[in-house]
């Protein structure tokens, strides 16, 4: 490979896909960390022009009012509007915060790449019966690789689940609290619809956590990766030295 | 080169991955409570009683009270909730819903919290090993010049 330290070092070879394909992707991490960030602020605007006067709409009355209020008037209007922005705001803003963390992952398997190729570099200007071999890729870096792509993965499924209980949502909601909802009985669609609404969030909320964890241990991997090109170029260093003296 | 030693493992770097491993752990805990104790006892509680019966239940019409709101509701549970008190069942149901997720989501954020200390104490190895290598770099620059390569 040619580069500007006037000496040529092997290339390593190239990974399998999904493994190639993610590394290609490396160099896009400002691009994906400013797409994360687009997100959440996303998130803020429509809470600050939807989900607030969606709010304001539906508390603007007494309780009795609110509740007996029929299909299209604006206080049941404004309960669908705020159930719905409810159902995918939180995930679309965890997914924000997980293309954060996946830049950084990204950010730091670039730093532990041009660690490789300073050591290959180094490596190259030593005389060559005094030159250590490169040590091979640690296998945790595909690891790291896969971990940020199962965590991102994981919080595009749970915005997908969101998407899917806005449906729900939506249809349990459009109708009066006193007049329709109360009074459903056991075994009724309403009722199922409300377990659903009250249940999914149970496991939804803790699974986007699950996802955030994956990208976290993604980047503690990708840091010890980092701590160990540090360490073995020191070791090889202090060996070529050692060697080169005694010569 | 007589004092140039080679970096040891940083004590942070076994501290991280050790936190790195309880915050999973926790994570994983808040999942598990989630998607196996809170998520069936809401579709029960929520999608099994009506609003009438959840409201009724554990309300005693022989109890006297002061208060007209709660004698409006054990009247109305006498006459309305025809499915009979619930109990002690729709209550501990409701007891589980509300008072788990008070200490499960700050566990997950514990959890959180972990993997940030985790990542901290992986980062503040760094500086001390970065000069190392540089320290190593300027012994092994002096021989590369020396033996010409």
């Amino acid at each position: 490979m040619a580069n500007n330290f006037n000496v040529t070092v092997q290339d390593d070879p190239k990974p399998p896909m999904p493994f190639s394909m993610i590394e290609g992707m490396m160099p896009m991490y400002p691009m994906i960390a400013m797409l994360g960030f687009l997100m959440v602020l996303i998130a803020v605007v429509v809470g600050y022009l939807q989900l607030a006067p969606a709010e304001l709409d539906f508390f603007a009355d007494a309780k009795a009012v609110r509740e007996g209020a029929d299909v299209g008037s604006s206080f049941v209007n404004g309960n669908v509007s705020r159930h719905l922005i409810e159902a995918w705001v939180p995930s679309f803003k965890l997914l924000g915060l997980g293309l954060g963390l996946m830049a950084i992952n990204m950010a730091l398997g670039i730093i532990a790449k041009r660690l490789r190729l300073m050591g290959k570099v180094v490596n190259a200007h030593m005389p060559e019966n005094l030159r250590p071999a490169i040590p091979e890729i640690p296998k945790k870096v595909k690891v790291m690789q896969m971990l940020a792509m199962m965590g991102v993965m994981t919080l595009v499924i749970t915005f997908i689940v969101s998407l899917v209980m806005m449906g729900v949502a939506s249809s349990y909601w459009d109708n009066s609290i006193a007049n329709t909802l109360n009074p459903a009985q056991a075994g009724s669609e309403l009722l199922t619809q409300l377990g659903t609404l009250s249940s999914y969030n149970a496991w939804l909320a803790p699974l986007r956590i699950v996802g955030m964890g994956m990208l976290f241990t993604g980047i503690l991997i990708a840091l010890s990766v980092i701590i160990y090109n540090l360490r073995v170029q020191s070791e090889l260093l202090v060996d070529f030295t050692r060697r080169a003296e005694k010569r | 080169m007589a004092n140039i030693q080679a970096a040891k493992q940083p004590w942070e770097v076994n501290m991280s991955a050790l936190l790195g491993l309880v915050g999973a752990t926790l994570i994983m805990i808040s999942f598990l409570i989630g998607l196996f104790i809170l998520t069936p006892t809401a579709s029960d509680y929520f999608g099994n009683n009506a609003k009438i019966h959840r409201d009724c239940a554990g309300v005693d019409s022989s109890v006297t009270t002061a208060f007209d709101g709660p004698k409006a509701l054990a009247a109305r549970c006498a006459t309305e909730d025809s499915a009979g008190d619930g109990g002690t069942a729709l209550q501990d149901q409701l007891v589980t819903l509300t008072s788990t997720n008070r200490w499960k989501e700050p566990l997950a954020f514990v959890g959180v919290a972990s993997f940030m200390a985790g990542i901290a104490l992986a980062f503040s190895s760094i500086p001390a090993l970065l000069k190392n290598r540089g320290d190593v770099m300027a012994a092994a620059y002096k021989q590369i010049l020396a033996q010409g390569a």
